[in-house]
Protein backbone atom coordinates (compact mmCIF):
# COMPACT_ATOMS: atom_id res chain seq x y z
CA UNK A 1 0.00 0.00 0.00
CA UNK A 2 2.68 2.24 1.03
CA UNK A 3 5.21 1.70 -2.13
CA UNK A 4 2.41 2.07 -4.39
CA UNK A 5 1.08 5.55 -2.38
CA UNK A 6 4.64 6.35 -2.95
CA UNK A 7 4.55 5.33 -6.53
CA UNK A 8 1.80 7.46 -7.41
CA UNK A 9 3.30 10.71 -5.50
CA UNK A 10 6.30 9.86 -7.58
CA UNK A 11 4.98 9.24 -11.20
CA UNK A 12 2.44 12.76 -10.49
CA UNK A 13 4.85 15.06 -9.03
CA UNK A 14 6.87 13.90 -12.10
CA UNK A 15 4.40 14.15 -14.27
CA UNK A 16 3.37 17.61 -12.38
CA UNK A 17 6.95 19.06 -12.63
CA UNK A 18 7.61 18.03 -16.68
CA UNK A 19 4.39 20.29 -17.21
CA UNK A 20 5.36 23.28 -15.57
CA UNK A 21 8.78 23.01 -16.78
CA UNK A 22 8.05 22.49 -20.19
CA UNK A 23 5.02 25.26 -20.37
CA UNK A 24 7.65 27.59 -18.53
CA UNK A 25 9.97 26.80 -20.69
CA UNK A 26 8.20 27.56 -23.97
CA UNK A 27 7.14 31.32 -21.90
CA UNK A 28 10.61 31.74 -21.33
CA UNK A 29 11.97 30.56 -24.40
CA UNK A 30 9.20 33.02 -26.38
CA UNK A 31 10.10 35.91 -24.61
CA UNK A 32 13.75 35.35 -24.71
CA UNK A 33 13.22 35.26 -28.32
CA UNK A 34 11.56 38.40 -28.40
CA UNK A 35 14.23 40.00 -25.87
CA UNK A 36 16.71 39.35 -28.36
CA UNK A 37 18.08 42.90 -30.26
CA UNK A 38 19.36 42.24 -34.38
CA UNK A 39 23.33 43.44 -34.39
CA UNK A 40 23.15 46.06 -37.41
CA UNK A 41 25.39 44.84 -40.34
CA UNK A 42 25.63 45.60 -44.11
CA UNK A 43 25.17 43.40 -46.78
CA UNK A 44 28.95 43.76 -47.74
CA UNK A 45 30.33 42.18 -44.17
CA UNK A 46 27.50 39.99 -43.60
CA UNK A 47 29.33 36.92 -44.99
CA UNK A 48 31.47 36.85 -42.23
CA UNK A 49 29.05 37.16 -40.02
CA UNK A 50 28.74 34.04 -37.51
CA UNK A 51 25.63 31.92 -38.74
CA UNK A 52 23.03 31.90 -35.73
CA UNK A 53 23.45 35.49 -35.56
CA UNK A 54 20.50 37.77 -35.05
CA UNK A 55 20.87 40.50 -37.76
CA UNK A 56 19.28 43.71 -39.26
CA UNK A 57 20.40 45.54 -42.79
CA UNK A 58 18.54 47.77 -45.20
CA UNK A 59 19.26 47.13 -48.57
CA UNK A 60 17.46 47.52 -52.24
CA UNK A 61 15.14 44.47 -53.79
CA UNK A 62 16.77 43.17 -56.70
CA UNK A 63 14.32 40.18 -57.46
CA UNK A 64 11.19 38.02 -55.92
CA UNK A 65 10.96 34.50 -56.57
CA UNK A 66 8.89 31.54 -55.19
CA UNK A 67 10.70 29.03 -53.33
CA UNK A 68 8.98 25.75 -51.81
CA UNK A 69 6.20 27.18 -49.61
CA UNK A 70 7.41 30.59 -49.33
CA UNK A 71 9.51 33.91 -51.46
CA UNK A 72 13.17 33.83 -51.82
CA UNK A 73 14.02 37.97 -51.95
CA UNK A 74 17.08 38.84 -53.31
CA UNK A 75 18.22 41.96 -51.19
CA UNK A 76 21.34 43.95 -52.48
CA UNK A 77 23.43 46.47 -51.06
CA UNK A 78 21.72 49.81 -51.63
CA UNK A 79 25.37 51.85 -52.79
CA UNK A 80 26.96 49.54 -54.62
CA UNK A 81 23.82 46.70 -55.78
CA UNK A 82 26.99 44.51 -55.81
CA UNK A 83 26.37 42.38 -52.72
CA UNK A 84 23.36 40.35 -52.48
CA UNK A 85 21.91 38.32 -50.05
CA UNK A 86 18.81 36.17 -50.26
CA UNK A 87 15.84 36.15 -47.59
CA UNK A 88 14.08 33.74 -46.83
CA UNK A 89 10.28 35.06 -46.49
CA UNK A 90 7.27 32.84 -45.76
CA UNK A 91 3.81 33.69 -47.51
CA UNK A 92 2.81 35.36 -44.02
CA UNK A 93 5.50 37.32 -43.82
CA UNK A 94 5.85 39.05 -46.96
CA UNK A 95 4.34 42.28 -47.50
CA UNK A 96 1.88 42.22 -50.29
CA UNK A 97 3.35 45.32 -51.87
CA UNK A 98 7.03 44.23 -52.08
CA UNK A 99 8.50 44.66 -55.65
CA UNK A 100 11.95 44.56 -57.12
CA UNK A 101 13.34 48.22 -56.56
CA UNK A 102 11.84 48.40 -52.90
CA UNK A 103 14.13 49.53 -49.81
CA UNK A 104 13.89 47.45 -46.94
CA UNK A 105 15.06 46.93 -43.41
CA UNK A 106 15.05 43.51 -42.70
CA UNK A 107 15.35 41.56 -39.15
CA UNK A 108 16.54 37.97 -39.38
CA UNK A 109 18.37 35.20 -37.96
CA UNK A 110 21.56 34.45 -40.11
CA UNK A 111 21.29 30.41 -41.76
CA UNK A 112 22.92 27.93 -43.35
CA UNK A 113 20.70 25.85 -45.67
CA UNK A 114 21.84 23.48 -47.89
CA UNK A 115 24.76 24.98 -47.90
CA UNK A 116 23.81 28.61 -48.97
CA UNK A 117 23.50 31.38 -46.49
CA UNK A 118 20.09 33.00 -46.27
CA UNK A 119 18.79 35.39 -43.80
CA UNK A 120 15.23 34.07 -42.53
CA UNK A 121 13.04 36.63 -41.08
CA UNK A 122 10.32 35.28 -38.15
CA UNK A 123 7.09 37.58 -38.19
CA UNK A 124 5.99 40.25 -40.72
CA UNK A 125 7.25 42.95 -38.37
CA UNK A 126 11.12 42.21 -39.62
CA UNK A 127 10.15 42.79 -42.91
CA UNK A 128 9.66 46.90 -43.31
CA UNK A 129 9.57 48.49 -46.63
CA UNK A 130 11.55 52.20 -46.29
CA UNK A 131 11.08 54.27 -49.80
CA UNK A 132 12.85 56.58 -49.56
CA UNK A 133 15.26 54.91 -47.41
CA UNK A 134 16.14 56.62 -44.02
CA UNK A 135 20.11 57.65 -44.04
CA UNK B 1 36.18 6.98 -58.48
CA UNK B 2 37.21 4.06 -55.87
CA UNK B 3 39.34 6.07 -53.25
CA UNK B 4 37.11 9.06 -53.14
CA UNK B 5 34.08 6.21 -52.95
CA UNK B 6 35.97 4.36 -50.18
CA UNK B 7 36.94 7.51 -48.20
CA UNK B 8 33.98 8.45 -48.33
CA UNK B 9 32.57 5.51 -46.63
CA UNK B 10 34.75 5.98 -44.35
CA UNK B 11 34.46 9.03 -43.16
CA UNK B 12 30.29 8.64 -43.02
CA UNK B 13 30.81 5.41 -40.70
CA UNK B 14 32.96 7.51 -38.37
CA UNK B 15 29.92 10.41 -38.41
CA UNK B 16 27.32 7.41 -38.26
CA UNK B 17 28.82 5.88 -35.16
CA UNK B 18 29.43 9.32 -33.14
CA UNK B 19 26.13 11.12 -31.82
CA UNK B 20 26.22 14.19 -32.61
CA UNK B 21 28.02 14.82 -35.85
CA UNK B 22 25.47 16.04 -38.65
CA UNK B 23 26.41 14.15 -41.71
CA UNK B 24 25.99 17.61 -43.60
CA UNK B 25 29.29 18.74 -41.85
CA UNK B 26 31.25 16.03 -43.42
CA UNK B 27 29.40 17.17 -46.84
CA UNK B 28 30.82 20.85 -46.11
CA UNK B 29 34.00 19.69 -44.72
CA UNK B 30 34.41 17.39 -47.63
CA UNK B 31 33.33 19.86 -50.24
CA UNK B 32 36.02 22.66 -48.98
CA UNK B 33 38.93 20.45 -49.66
CA UNK B 34 41.55 21.22 -52.64
CA UNK B 35 40.66 17.98 -55.10
CA UNK B 36 38.60 17.60 -58.17
CA UNK B 37 34.65 18.50 -57.96
CA UNK B 38 33.43 14.80 -59.51
CA UNK B 39 35.54 13.47 -56.62
CA UNK B 40 34.62 15.45 -54.09
CA UNK B 41 30.68 14.46 -55.21
CA UNK B 42 31.69 11.28 -55.11
CA UNK B 43 33.17 11.13 -51.55
CA UNK B 44 30.08 13.42 -50.12
CA UNK B 45 27.58 10.49 -51.64
CA UNK B 46 29.14 8.35 -50.59
CA UNK B 47 29.41 9.48 -46.90
CA UNK B 48 25.90 10.33 -46.99
CA UNK B 49 24.93 6.59 -47.61
CA UNK B 50 26.70 5.35 -45.44
CA UNK B 51 25.94 7.97 -42.34
CA UNK B 52 22.25 6.81 -43.27
CA UNK B 53 22.94 3.03 -42.28
CA UNK B 54 25.65 3.38 -39.83
CA UNK B 55 23.78 6.05 -37.50
CA UNK B 56 21.10 3.66 -36.57
CA UNK B 57 23.69 1.56 -34.30
CA UNK B 58 24.11 4.84 -32.06
CA UNK B 59 19.87 5.48 -32.50
CA UNK B 60 19.11 1.41 -31.42
CA UNK B 61 21.60 1.12 -28.74
CA UNK B 62 22.38 4.30 -27.46
CA UNK B 63 18.88 6.18 -27.89
CA UNK B 64 20.96 8.63 -29.39
CA UNK B 65 19.10 10.22 -32.53
CA UNK B 66 19.58 12.25 -35.63
CA UNK B 67 17.34 13.83 -37.70
CA UNK B 68 17.47 10.55 -40.13
CA UNK B 69 17.13 8.18 -37.08
CA UNK B 70 14.98 10.39 -34.91
CA UNK B 71 12.08 7.38 -34.86
CA UNK B 72 14.08 4.56 -34.62
CA UNK B 73 15.23 4.83 -31.62
CA UNK B 74 11.70 4.27 -29.68
CA UNK B 75 11.43 0.81 -31.40
CA UNK B 76 14.76 -0.07 -31.61
CA UNK B 77 15.43 0.74 -27.80
CA UNK B 78 11.83 -1.87 -26.77
CA UNK B 79 13.94 -4.66 -29.20
CA UNK B 80 17.22 -4.28 -27.24
CA UNK B 81 15.08 -4.40 -24.19
CA UNK B 82 13.55 -7.69 -24.96
CA UNK B 83 16.89 -8.80 -26.10
CA UNK B 84 16.14 -8.72 -29.70
CA UNK B 85 19.17 -5.72 -30.63
CA UNK B 86 20.37 -8.22 -33.57
CA UNK B 87 16.77 -8.57 -34.81
CA UNK B 88 16.88 -4.86 -34.97
CA UNK B 89 19.56 -4.30 -36.80
CA UNK B 90 19.08 -7.32 -39.37
CA UNK B 91 15.93 -5.66 -40.16
CA UNK B 92 17.32 -2.47 -40.65
CA UNK B 93 19.48 -4.18 -43.30
CA UNK B 94 17.24 -5.96 -45.01
CA UNK B 95 15.06 -3.14 -45.63
CA UNK B 96 17.75 -1.21 -46.37
CA UNK B 97 19.06 -4.12 -49.47
CA UNK B 98 15.64 -4.02 -50.35
CA UNK B 99 15.15 -0.35 -50.72
CA UNK B 100 17.62 -0.77 -53.04
CA UNK B 101 15.95 -3.38 -55.21
CA UNK B 102 13.25 -1.06 -55.72
CA UNK B 103 14.60 1.95 -56.16
CA UNK B 104 15.80 -0.06 -59.30
CA UNK B 105 12.26 0.12 -60.50
CA UNK B 106 11.29 3.14 -58.90
CA UNK B 107 13.82 5.61 -59.60
CA UNK B 108 13.35 5.22 -63.36
CA UNK B 109 9.88 5.88 -63.36
CA UNK B 110 10.53 8.72 -60.58
CA UNK B 111 13.24 10.29 -63.66
CA UNK B 112 10.20 10.52 -65.72
CA UNK B 113 7.46 11.40 -63.69
CA UNK B 114 8.56 13.80 -61.01
CA UNK B 115 8.51 17.24 -62.35
CA UNK B 116 4.50 16.87 -63.48
CA UNK B 117 3.79 15.04 -60.03
CA UNK B 118 5.62 17.78 -58.03
CA UNK B 119 3.76 20.43 -60.04
CA UNK B 120 0.75 18.81 -59.20
CA UNK B 121 0.88 17.76 -55.59
CA UNK B 122 1.74 21.63 -54.34
CA UNK B 123 -1.11 23.44 -53.96
CA UNK B 124 -3.10 20.61 -52.36
CA UNK B 125 0.08 19.88 -49.40
CA UNK B 126 -1.12 22.19 -46.32
CA UNK B 127 -4.79 20.62 -46.21
CA UNK B 128 -3.34 17.13 -46.71
CA UNK B 129 -0.85 17.32 -43.96
CA UNK B 130 -3.75 18.65 -41.98
CA UNK B 131 -6.04 16.14 -41.83
CA UNK B 132 -3.03 13.31 -41.65
CA UNK B 133 -2.51 14.95 -38.25
CA UNK B 134 -5.95 14.45 -37.42
CA UNK B 135 -5.40 10.92 -38.54
CA UNK B 136 -2.10 10.77 -36.52
CA UNK B 137 -4.02 12.01 -33.41
CA UNK B 138 -6.53 9.27 -33.67
CA UNK B 139 -4.46 6.53 -33.32
CA UNK B 140 -4.80 6.88 -29.23
CA UNK B 141 -9.22 6.68 -30.29
CA UNK B 142 -9.03 3.23 -28.30
CA UNK B 143 -7.71 4.91 -24.95
CA UNK B 144 -11.00 6.76 -25.53
CA UNK B 145 -12.01 10.27 -25.33
CA UNK B 146 -9.07 10.65 -22.12
CA UNK B 147 -6.42 9.07 -23.92
CA UNK B 148 -7.45 11.48 -27.43
CA UNK B 149 -7.18 14.81 -24.81
CA UNK B 150 -3.64 13.30 -23.48
CA UNK B 151 -2.56 12.64 -27.21
CA UNK B 152 -3.46 16.15 -28.24
CA UNK B 153 -1.92 17.88 -25.59
CA UNK B 154 1.78 16.30 -25.75
CA UNK B 155 1.07 16.91 -29.52
CA UNK B 156 0.07 20.59 -29.24
CA UNK B 157 2.63 21.02 -26.66
CA UNK B 158 5.51 19.64 -29.09
CA UNK B 159 3.94 22.09 -31.94
CA UNK B 160 4.82 25.10 -29.39
CA UNK B 161 7.86 24.34 -29.08
CA UNK B 162 8.50 23.88 -32.76
CA UNK B 163 6.23 27.08 -33.61
CA UNK B 164 8.54 29.06 -31.08
CA UNK B 165 11.93 27.55 -31.64
CA UNK B 166 12.12 26.78 -35.24
CA UNK B 167 13.00 30.30 -36.26
CA UNK B 168 14.08 31.69 -33.47
CA UNK B 169 16.92 34.06 -33.08
CA UNK B 170 17.97 32.10 -29.83
CA UNK B 171 19.96 29.24 -31.40
CA UNK B 172 20.44 28.86 -34.95
CA UNK B 173 20.38 24.33 -35.07
CA UNK B 174 17.58 23.69 -33.13
CA UNK B 175 17.00 19.71 -34.07
CA UNK B 176 19.95 18.91 -31.87
CA UNK B 177 18.73 19.79 -28.79
CA UNK B 178 14.92 19.20 -28.98
CA UNK B 179 15.68 15.26 -30.40
CA UNK B 180 18.08 14.90 -27.61
CA UNK B 181 16.10 16.12 -25.14
CA UNK B 182 12.60 14.27 -26.37
CA UNK B 183 14.30 10.88 -26.68
CA UNK B 184 17.78 10.79 -25.68
CA UNK B 185 17.41 12.48 -21.93
CA UNK B 186 14.39 12.06 -21.46
CA UNK B 187 15.34 8.36 -21.72
CA UNK B 188 18.14 8.30 -19.13
CA UNK B 189 15.65 10.29 -17.11
CA UNK B 190 13.09 7.51 -16.96
CA UNK B 191 15.76 4.60 -17.40
CA UNK B 192 14.91 2.28 -14.96
CA UNK B 193 15.80 -1.32 -16.42
CA UNK B 194 18.72 -2.74 -14.49
CA UNK B 195 22.40 -1.85 -14.76
CA UNK B 196 23.03 -3.52 -18.15
CA UNK B 197 21.83 -4.23 -21.46
CA UNK B 198 20.16 -7.53 -21.76
CA UNK B 199 21.30 -10.46 -22.99
CA UNK B 200 20.91 -10.25 -26.97
CA UNK B 201 19.55 -13.55 -29.01
CA UNK B 202 22.17 -14.50 -31.96
CA UNK B 203 22.23 -13.90 -35.19
CA UNK B 204 19.91 -17.45 -35.96
CA UNK B 205 17.05 -15.77 -34.32
CA UNK B 206 17.29 -12.67 -35.30
CA UNK B 207 15.83 -13.26 -39.59
CA UNK B 208 12.88 -11.39 -40.15
CA UNK B 209 10.03 -14.12 -40.15
CA UNK B 210 7.64 -12.17 -42.19
CA UNK B 211 9.65 -11.30 -45.49
CA UNK B 212 6.31 -10.80 -47.28
CA UNK B 213 5.22 -8.00 -45.12
CA UNK B 214 8.86 -6.48 -44.51
CA UNK B 215 8.80 -6.17 -48.22
CA UNK B 216 5.52 -4.55 -48.36
CA UNK B 217 6.31 -2.15 -45.37
CA UNK B 218 9.59 -1.40 -47.67
CA UNK B 219 8.26 -0.82 -50.95
CA UNK B 220 5.45 1.70 -48.84
CA UNK B 221 8.39 3.47 -47.01
CA UNK B 222 10.63 3.80 -50.43
CA UNK B 223 7.71 5.24 -51.90
CA UNK B 224 7.51 7.53 -49.03
CA UNK B 225 10.72 8.20 -49.22
CA UNK B 226 10.90 9.64 -52.92
CA UNK B 227 7.55 11.81 -51.58
CA UNK B 228 9.39 13.68 -49.22
CA UNK B 229 11.83 14.75 -52.00
CA UNK B 230 8.13 15.81 -54.11
CA UNK B 231 7.36 17.94 -50.98
CA UNK B 232 9.03 20.83 -50.09
CA UNK B 233 7.83 21.02 -46.81
CA UNK B 234 8.68 17.56 -45.19
CA UNK B 235 12.83 17.56 -45.62
CA UNK B 236 12.94 15.23 -42.92
CA UNK B 237 12.24 11.07 -43.21
CA UNK B 238 11.18 11.30 -39.56
CA UNK B 239 8.22 13.61 -40.38
CA UNK B 240 6.77 11.46 -42.76
CA UNK B 241 7.55 7.87 -41.01
CA UNK B 242 5.07 9.79 -38.39
CA UNK B 243 2.55 10.27 -40.72
CA UNK B 244 3.14 6.32 -41.86
CA UNK B 245 3.38 5.17 -37.92
CA UNK B 246 -0.30 4.30 -37.89
CA UNK B 247 -0.39 2.03 -40.32
CA UNK B 248 1.87 -0.32 -39.05
CA UNK B 249 1.37 0.47 -34.91
CA UNK B 250 2.39 -1.92 -32.29
CA UNK B 251 5.17 -3.79 -34.38
CA UNK B 252 8.14 -2.28 -33.53
CA UNK B 253 10.43 -4.28 -35.96
CA UNK B 254 8.45 -2.83 -39.18
CA UNK B 255 8.45 0.47 -37.74
CA UNK B 256 12.34 0.04 -37.76
CA UNK B 257 11.88 -1.05 -41.20
CA UNK B 258 9.93 1.72 -42.32
CA UNK B 259 12.49 4.79 -40.81
CA UNK B 260 15.01 2.58 -43.41
CA UNK B 261 13.58 2.67 -46.21
CA UNK B 262 11.98 6.16 -46.27
CA UNK B 263 15.75 7.11 -45.31
CA UNK B 264 17.11 5.09 -47.98
CA UNK B 265 14.59 6.22 -50.54
CA UNK B 266 14.85 9.75 -49.79
CA UNK B 267 18.40 9.96 -50.34
CA UNK B 268 18.39 8.05 -53.46
CA UNK B 269 15.49 10.15 -55.26
CA UNK B 270 17.40 13.30 -53.95
CA UNK B 271 20.02 12.99 -56.80
CA UNK B 272 17.31 12.42 -59.35
CA UNK B 273 15.26 15.32 -57.35
CA UNK B 274 18.40 17.69 -58.30
CA UNK B 275 18.78 16.49 -61.83
CA UNK B 276 14.61 16.55 -62.47
CA UNK B 277 13.53 19.59 -60.87
CA UNK B 278 16.53 21.40 -59.74
CA UNK B 279 15.96 21.19 -56.22
CA UNK B 280 18.43 20.28 -53.49
CA UNK B 281 16.43 18.15 -50.96
CA UNK B 282 19.61 17.02 -48.29
CA UNK B 283 22.52 18.88 -47.66
CA UNK B 284 24.92 16.14 -49.72
CA UNK B 285 22.95 17.31 -52.98
CA UNK B 286 22.91 20.84 -51.72
CA UNK B 287 27.25 20.39 -51.73
CA UNK B 288 27.29 18.34 -55.02
CA UNK B 289 25.01 20.90 -56.62
CA UNK B 290 27.55 23.79 -55.42
CA UNK B 291 30.67 21.41 -56.85
CA UNK B 292 29.47 20.21 -60.16
CA UNK B 293 26.18 22.65 -60.67
CA UNK B 294 22.92 20.28 -61.84
CA UNK B 295 24.02 17.65 -62.99
CA UNK B 296 23.43 15.68 -66.35
CA UNK B 297 21.49 12.08 -66.41
CA UNK B 298 25.26 10.49 -67.01
CA UNK B 299 26.60 12.01 -63.48
CA UNK B 300 23.49 12.04 -61.96
CA UNK B 301 23.38 7.61 -62.86
CA UNK B 302 26.92 7.62 -61.80
CA UNK B 303 26.34 9.06 -58.60
CA UNK B 304 23.42 6.66 -57.93
CA UNK B 305 25.80 3.91 -58.48
CA UNK B 306 28.04 5.48 -55.96
CA UNK B 307 25.10 5.80 -53.37
CA UNK B 308 24.03 2.17 -53.94
CA UNK B 309 27.38 0.91 -53.65
CA UNK B 310 28.34 2.40 -50.40
CA UNK B 311 24.92 1.36 -48.97
CA UNK B 312 25.80 -1.92 -49.81
CA UNK B 313 28.73 -1.75 -48.26
CA UNK B 314 27.42 -0.03 -45.12
CA UNK B 315 24.78 -2.58 -45.01
CA UNK B 316 27.74 -5.01 -44.32
CA UNK B 317 29.55 -2.90 -41.83
CA UNK B 318 26.42 -2.45 -40.30
CA UNK B 319 25.89 -6.33 -39.00
CA UNK B 320 29.73 -6.14 -38.29
CA UNK B 321 30.02 -3.40 -36.11
CA UNK B 322 27.09 -3.54 -34.31
CA UNK B 323 27.92 -7.13 -33.53
CA UNK B 324 31.14 -5.77 -31.99
CA UNK B 325 29.09 -2.44 -29.99
CA UNK B 326 26.70 -5.14 -28.58
CA UNK B 327 29.50 -7.78 -26.83
CA UNK B 328 31.17 -4.19 -26.27
CA UNK B 329 28.12 -2.34 -24.29
CA UNK B 330 26.96 -6.11 -22.75
CA UNK B 331 30.11 -6.29 -20.79
CA UNK B 332 29.96 -2.88 -18.97
CA UNK B 333 27.59 -1.10 -16.34
CA UNK B 334 24.51 0.54 -18.16
CA UNK B 335 24.83 2.92 -15.38
CA UNK B 336 28.33 4.12 -16.60
CA UNK B 337 27.12 4.42 -20.12
CA UNK B 338 24.45 6.37 -19.02
CA UNK B 339 26.00 9.07 -17.10
CA UNK B 340 29.38 9.11 -19.91
CA UNK B 341 26.19 9.51 -23.07
CA UNK B 342 24.52 12.45 -20.34
CA UNK B 343 28.13 14.65 -20.07
CA UNK B 344 28.87 13.93 -23.92
CA UNK B 345 25.31 14.71 -24.98
CA UNK B 346 24.83 18.13 -22.92
CA UNK B 347 28.29 18.87 -23.52
CA UNK B 348 27.50 18.50 -27.38
CA UNK B 349 23.98 20.54 -27.33
CA UNK B 350 26.27 23.30 -25.17
CA UNK B 351 28.40 23.27 -27.54
CA UNK B 352 26.40 23.70 -30.72
CA UNK B 353 23.97 26.20 -29.38
CA UNK B 354 25.35 27.78 -25.92
CA UNK B 355 23.00 28.19 -22.96
CA UNK B 356 19.89 28.40 -25.14
CA UNK B 357 20.26 24.86 -26.73
CA UNK B 358 20.12 23.83 -23.19
CA UNK B 359 17.34 25.21 -21.97
CA UNK B 360 15.52 24.20 -24.78
CA UNK B 361 16.60 20.78 -24.49
CA UNK B 362 15.55 21.06 -20.62
CA UNK B 363 12.18 21.83 -22.15
CA UNK B 364 12.25 19.26 -24.74
CA UNK B 365 13.55 16.49 -22.02
CA UNK B 366 10.08 17.68 -19.88
CA UNK B 367 8.16 17.00 -22.92
CA UNK B 368 9.78 13.61 -23.45
CA UNK B 369 8.78 12.36 -20.29
CA UNK B 370 5.26 13.06 -20.73
CA UNK B 371 3.88 10.32 -22.93
CA UNK B 372 5.10 7.56 -20.66
CA UNK B 373 4.06 8.97 -17.54
CA UNK B 374 0.60 9.94 -19.65
CA UNK B 375 0.57 6.22 -21.52
CA UNK B 376 0.06 8.03 -25.19
CA UNK B 377 2.72 7.49 -27.82
CA UNK B 378 5.70 8.75 -27.72
CA UNK B 379 6.06 9.58 -31.06
CA UNK B 380 3.00 12.71 -30.42
CA UNK B 381 5.88 14.58 -29.96
CA UNK B 382 6.49 14.62 -33.69
CA UNK B 383 4.11 17.37 -33.88
CA UNK B 384 7.05 19.34 -32.74
CA UNK B 385 7.75 19.12 -37.01
CA UNK B 386 4.28 18.56 -37.96
CA UNK B 387 2.48 22.22 -36.42
CA UNK B 388 4.68 24.51 -37.85
CA UNK B 389 5.11 23.05 -41.17
CA UNK B 390 1.29 22.95 -41.46
CA UNK B 391 0.59 26.08 -40.43
CA UNK B 392 3.33 27.29 -43.01
CA UNK B 393 1.67 25.87 -45.69
CA UNK B 394 -2.06 26.81 -44.74
CA UNK B 395 -0.87 30.52 -43.69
Amino acid sequence: MASRLMSWIRKNVLLTSAIVIAIAGLIVLSLGARAVQPSPVSISNISSVKEGEFVSFLGVVQSVSPRDSGYSVAVCDSSSGKNCVSVLMARSIIPSTLIPGDYVTIRGGLKMYLGHMFVVPSQPADVTIVNPPSQ
Amino acid sequence: MIIPLVMGIILGIIAGLLPGVHPNAISYLLGYMPADSMDLSIAIIASAAANNILSLIPAIFLFVPDTETVLSVLPGHSMVQSGLGRRAIAVCGWAALLSLLFLVFILPVSFIALPSVYSIIRPVLGPLLAALAILFLAEERTKGIRGLAKGAFVFLLAGTLGIVVLDSPLLSEPLFPVFTGFFAFSSLLLSSEGTSIPKQEGWSASMPVRMRTLALVVLFGVLLGVAADLLPALGSPAQLATFGSPLIAGDPSMFLALTTSITVGHSANSLVALQTIGKERIGATAMVNDLIGQPNTEITVVLLAVFFIATAVSIAMLFFLSDIFMRFIGRIDLRKVNVVLFIYLLAAVLYTGGLAAVLVATVATAMGVLPPLLGVRRTHLMGFLIVPTVLALVA
